[in-house]
């Protein structure tokens, strides 16, 4: 099994340092939303990529990292990055004990049961008036800051969302590669014959979701202090399908071609801005596309397709 | 045979009297035996014996309905599959399973990861804990591939290897778990000699390093070169263990093989002479599955009026040859041609079914939860589409037109006893029915090739006999009949003509009769004898 | 007690469509095995294609039909471009049909806009009394049309031709493929026959419920909760799932929070999908008594 290379994190780097040149505040806010959805997006691949189970409920943990690091820290009275950590961990533990009822289920059972987990979430978001705000949202949410440092503008929060992302990416690549990844892959393949060599599938399935769910919490604890106002529309399930379409895009099993798709997802919204609300036309081509016409990603598909091409042009020049 | 030949006295396994039921089946009854330490014991039994549920239920994929599995003293039955691994049991599966998108080095990594115990926490750094565990499964799986012979493709995808290596790529997975007993099923399905030899190998390598195994097989050459003793299971029962030369000999080991039918004079019924007009041409087929080949440049053909029979043990290819007929499998090579016409250039197999070829699956495949009558008008589907097209889909009452009760009771006059019963759900019916109304379904689609596979499965001896009295009905009927049997002796009492197929190929041809009456056909056609090769024998004998 | 009488009733009116979506599931999940994430935007676009029809001109009647038919072609449509192509794959089916949904959704914006859209009630808006309750006219539109549409599909599946071809699939493709029978005209056949339902279902809702491109999430989902405490793959189940489903939610918006209404739904999700996954009624295809 090959280590992971360093070259994609240097290139990685440089472009955010050469971003960063550019001076655009678009651009970085941009980079900043792709840095903070790629963490569940990433998380979701781990879970559907690579362990072969599928979820539609992700944007409840991401909702619930979000709000419960804002709640704890106000409510416990602690700081804003211990909270984080404890919402993390609680979201943990839901993943964990949702696995327990989920994972007995296989298919559209799994899909349905994770579908209403999230709109379970969702609705709980959006009801807890006292506590969430309800429709409203809480708004006022302090922004980040370390030793005395506010972490406010665009550019100030960067670092801190991309330092997250490149972690995470980090974090999952090692992951994947691990012993523990060879028993995830087989998982996805065949459960019956990782039973049959000593391990158990539905708890490899639980500790995934359990990953993927923290991943998910971080990023929506990041999210609410980069934001300062959360309100329960950006957790609704046509989040946990954006994830779908990001990490369908970047090929399930592929961890930096997620990346891509989370970066891919995001520029496409933004040109299609202008034409209001019929980008979701777009996303749904896309999906479509996407999970019946591109088994590997659209970025693998449009190498072959392009590979193809060539090697067909230089045929026809001989 | 292995080296050991006093068999150490320590008992590792023993399977106290499980019975195994599904709904109304018992798949097994009572059977009761011990598995020695460092012994290799070989469970072999025809179709449908139960030798896998057996193989189930000890690695614990199935939990047995009565009845104990104690490994060194303690009751293990019911525990989940990776307890019983962790206790230091494997199994491989028939079906390979290989992980194909993780290489052959990876899948035997894999199969070391659960005993190492490593957690989650330590896999998200690329050193530390997790590259020192990475490091020594690497190179203990290379041991492992190094023993079974693998090691130049270690970095391959393991879904491009041939079948054969995948399987030793499976039992070098299994023993990175630490296992000591082995359960391998079928792991000779499929291979080629070369193979075979390899896998034969392996199996007494293992033994020498102490591992103790159990392992299913078809291939009676293989079972003779391994084992230690010999365990057979024929309808859910143990019929016979002991050494494989007892067992060998054994005449209920051989009647259970070679079927259980006696003369009843059905030959005598056999006078009317069929045509040598060629109704069904099979030149030079050949069948895949990935890197397995199932069928082997098979010539067959089925003269108009006559019942040809195929004949073999499991495993053989008949089943492959049939499905290839009716549509559900792509040949690889060869041409089929039935009356005339290119079967193969059909699109799809419903289409093979409204030239006229109806085939009569092995399990029946009935719709249990409709009626018998239902389950006859289904089979009319064709009929009423070539009389009366798409209209004859869609309008009411057709169901109850003249065409359709005349076929109906046609069907009824040849098995009455569907006719009793014809408001029942096919489900409720009992083995040898439920084969009669699947022959019945068929004949309503007004074929003239009928293919049958394996008929007499699971069937009591004055059934099958019935059944087949019936074929010879339908064949002086004019309808011609293409028998999948591996009850050899039922199908060649009412065959004309009939083909023996051995892992893949033909080995002999020649009239029913000629191959019946052949002395040495219990040897040769269960390959006991591995020092001459079978078609040679049966060659001789037929010519 | 009159209160509740009026929730019994606006319970059992909101499930019966429930259990209209839920059949749609259940066709094509018979013949095709998928689970069609996009049934319910077969009712919004039946519904706000049907309100166009009207719009144009055409007598109510005519341009139900219209939408009917018009839904029911886009249904084969989509099984042939979206879904055929996956084959078996579950993941992947999922995924498409839910990827269908959005562009439904996307296409319903582009159409019709974003704004919700009323339908008139196709026999009056005046509610009359009854045992002390006030019902409007279409109330009872819906449990006809719901009652009809689910004896006729019984009746269909037990008594027919065509749906004993159509179980035949569902029970064993394998043998139905024997019998001669074309797996791939079945499932479009299918789709088409679920196209309709799903239609219908947002049809006869959309005089009581104004319809936007979003109505059918919700839809969709109640109706394969329907499913799944019906017995998924019955549509006797469907049909008992989505009353059940009506009803409960009926009561619980009544006397306990119309906001939890939904979480209580899926609540009933969770439940039955691990204690009894099989829903109330079973497997439709079960043999004996």
């Amino acid at each position: 099994m090959k280590q992971q290379g360093i070259w994609p994190y240097l290139l990685l780097v440089a472009g955010l340092i050469g971003l960063q040149f550019s001076g655009s505040n678009y651009l970085t806010n941009l980079a900043n939303f792709v840095a903070i959805q790629a963490l569940p997006a990433i998380g979701l691949s781990l879970l559907m990529g690579y362990t072969g189970q599928i979820s539609l409920g992700h944007a409840a943990f991401y909702g619930l990292g979000a709000y419960g690091s804002v709640l704890l820290a106000t409510l416990l009275g602690v700081n804003m990055w211990l909270a984080m950590v404890l919402a993390a961990v609680l979201v943990g533990i839901a993943a964990w004990a949702l696995g327990w009822l989920v994972f007995r289920l296989e298919g559209h059972y799994l899909a349905m049961a994770t579908l209403g987990f999230g709109i379970i979430v969702h609705v709980i978001l959006v009801e807890m008036h006292d506590w969430t705000g309800g429709p409203n949202g809480m708004t006022g949410i302090e922004p980040m800051n370390l030793f005395g440092h506010e972490f406010y503008s665009d550019k100030q929060v960067f670092p801190i969302v991309w330092g997250a992302c490149i972690l995470g990416i980090f974090f999952a690549e090692s992951l994947v590669r691990s012993p523990v990844g060879l028993l995830m892959r087989g998982v996805s393949e065949n459960g019956r014959v990782v039973a049959s060599l000593g391990a158990s599938p539905d708890r490899m399935k639980r500790l995934v979701l359990m990953v993927s769910g923290i991943y998910a919490a971080v990023a929506g604890a990041l999210y609410a202090r980069y934001v300062g106002y959360l309100s329960p529309g950006p957790f609704d399930v046509g989040f946990s399908i954006k994830l779908l379409l990001m990490v369908a895009i970047g090929g399930f099993a592929q961890i930096w071609g997620v990346l891509f798709g989370v970066a891919f997802v995001a520029l496409v919204s933004e040109l299609l801005k202008p034409l209001g609300g019929y980008d979701i036309i777009v996303f749904g081509v896309l999906l479509v596309v996407a999970v019946v016409y591109c088994r590997d990603g659209l970025l693998q598909t449009l190498f072959a397709g392009v590979r193809g091409t060539l090697r067909l042009a230089r045929k026809s020049v001989s | 045979m292995t080296a050991q030949t006093v068999p150490a006295p320590k008992r590792v396994i023993d399977i106290e009297a499980v019975t195994m039921a599904f709904g109304g089946l018992t798949a097994l009854r009572d059977v009761s035996f011990s598995i020695f330490e460092n012994e290799t014991v070989s469970l072999i039994g025809p179709n449908g014996a139960g030798k896998t549920t057996l193989l189930n239920v000890i690695a614990g994929n199935l939990r047995p309905s009565s009845g104990r599995v104690v490994l060194r003293g303690e009751p293990i039955q019911g525990l989940p599959p990776n307890e019983i691994n962790a206790r230091g049991i494997g199994r491989t599966f028939q079906s390979v399973e290989i992980f194909a998108t993780l290489t052959v080095l990876e899948n035997a990594m894999a199969g070391g990861v659960a005993a190492t115990a490593i957690g989650l926490a330590p896999s998200f750094l690329p050193w530390g804990k997790a590259r020192r565990v990475q490091n020594d499964l690497a190179r203990r799986a290379r041991e492992m591939l190094d023993f079974v012979g693998l090691s130049a493709a270690a970095d391959m995808p393991g879904g491009t290897l041939p079948t054969g290596q995948q399987r030793l790529l499976g039992i070098a997975r299994v023993m990175m778990s630490g296992a000591r007993v082995l359960l391998l099923d079928e792991p000779g399905a499929g291979l080629n000699e070369t193979e075979k030899s390899a896998l034969i190998n392996v199996i007494s390598r293992l033994s020498d390093k102490g591992y103790t195994i159990i392992v299913v097989e078809h291939d009676m050459a293989l079972v003779a070169q391994v084992s230690d003793r010999i365990v057979v299971l024929d309808q859910g029962r143990l019929i016979a263990d002991g050494l494989p030369d007892a067992v060998k000999h054994d005449p209920v080991v051989i009647q259970a093989y070679l079927g259980r039918s006696h003369d009843h004079g059905v030959a005598r019924l056999r006078t009317q002479v069929a045509r040598s007009e060629k109704l069904l041409e099979i030149d030079r087929l050949s069948i895949r599955y990935g890197g397995v080949t199932a069928l082997d440049n098979a010539n067959v053909h089925v003269n108009k009026g006559e019942i040809v029979a195929l004949v073999g043990p499991n495993g053989a290819g008949k089943s492959s040859l049939v499905k290839a007929v009716a549509g559900f499998v792509k040949p690889a090579t060869g041409t089929i041609r039935y009356d005339g016409a290119d079967l193969r250039a059909l699109r799809s197999p419903d289409a093979v079914t409204r030239k006229g070829v109806s085939l009569v699956p092995e399990g029946r495949a009935l719709f249990p939860s409709l009626t018998i009558t239902d389950n006859l008008a289904l089979g009319y589907y064709t009929e009423r589409f070539r009389n009366w097209g798409l209209r004859g889909l869609i309008a009411p009452g057709l169901n109850r037109n003249d065409a359709f009760e005349e076929r109906k009771e046609i069907a009824f006059r040849l098995f009455p006893i569907l006719k009793e019963r014809q408001q029942q759900q096919a489900g409720m019916l009992s083995g040898g029915q439920a084969q009669m109304l699947a022959i019945a379904r068929s004949l309503m689609s007004n074929p003239r090739l009928l293919l049958l596979d394996e008929p007499s499965l699971g069937l009591a001896p004055k059934v099958i006999d019935e059944i087949l009295h019936k074929l010879l009905e339908l064949r002086a009927g004019g309808l011609s009949i293409l028998l999948i049997e591996q009850n050899a002796q039922a199908a060649l009492q009412i065959a004309d003509r009939a083909y023996v197929l051995s892992t893949g190929r033909i080995v002999a041809d020649g009239a029913a009769d000629s191959i019946l009456a052949d002395p040495n056909i219990a040897s040769a056609y269960l390959g006991w004898d591995e020092n001459k090769p079978q078609a040679e024998t049966l060659r001789s004998a037929v010519s | 007690m009159s209160e509740f009488v009026q929730l019994l009733i606006s319970g059992l009116m909101v499930g019966s469509i429930y259990g209209l979506i839920g059949i749609g599931f259940t066709t094509i999940y018979n013949v095709t095995g998928i689970v069609n994430f996009a049934q319910g935007d077969f009712a919004m676009v039946g519904a706000l294609s049907a309100i166009m029809f009207y719009a144009a001109g055409s007598p109510l009647w005519v341009a139900i039909i219209l939408a009917i038919i018009l839904v029911g072609l886009l249904a084969t449509l989509i099984e042939r471009f979206a879904i055929r192509p996956i084959g078996t794959h579950v993941t992947r089916g999922i995924i498409a049909t839910i990827g269908v949904g959005v562009v439904l959704q996307g296409a319903a914006v582009l159409i019709w806009g974003s704004d919700a859209q009323p339908m008139p009630a196709f026999s009056g808006d005046r509610p009359f009394n009854l045992w002390g309750t006030t019902i409007l006219p279409q109330t009872l539109w819906i449990f006809g049309t719901a009652a009809t549409l689910m004896v006729l599909l019984y009746l269909f599946f037990q008594k027919t031709y065509p749906g004993k071809i159509m179980r035949a699939c569902a029970i064993n493709p394998f043998a139905a493929q024997l019998m001669g029978i074309r797996l791939n005209a079945m499932r479009t056949f299918s789709f088409l026959l679920s196209g309709m339902f799903g239609a219908i279902g947002g049809i006869i809702v959309a005089p009581i419920a104004l319809t936007q491109y979003d109505s059918g999430i919700g839809l969709g989902i109640k109706g394969f909760v329907a499913c799944i405490i019906g017995g998924f793959g019955n549509p006797i189940g469907a049909a008992v799932g989505g009353l059940l489903l009506g009803v409960l939610e009926a009561m619980s918006s009544g006397f306990i929070s119309s906001g939890f209404k939904n979480a209580i739904s899926f609540v009933l999700l969770l439940l039955f999908l691990s204690v009894r996954s099989g829903g109330l009624l079973g497997d439709l295809e079960k043999v004996g008594r």
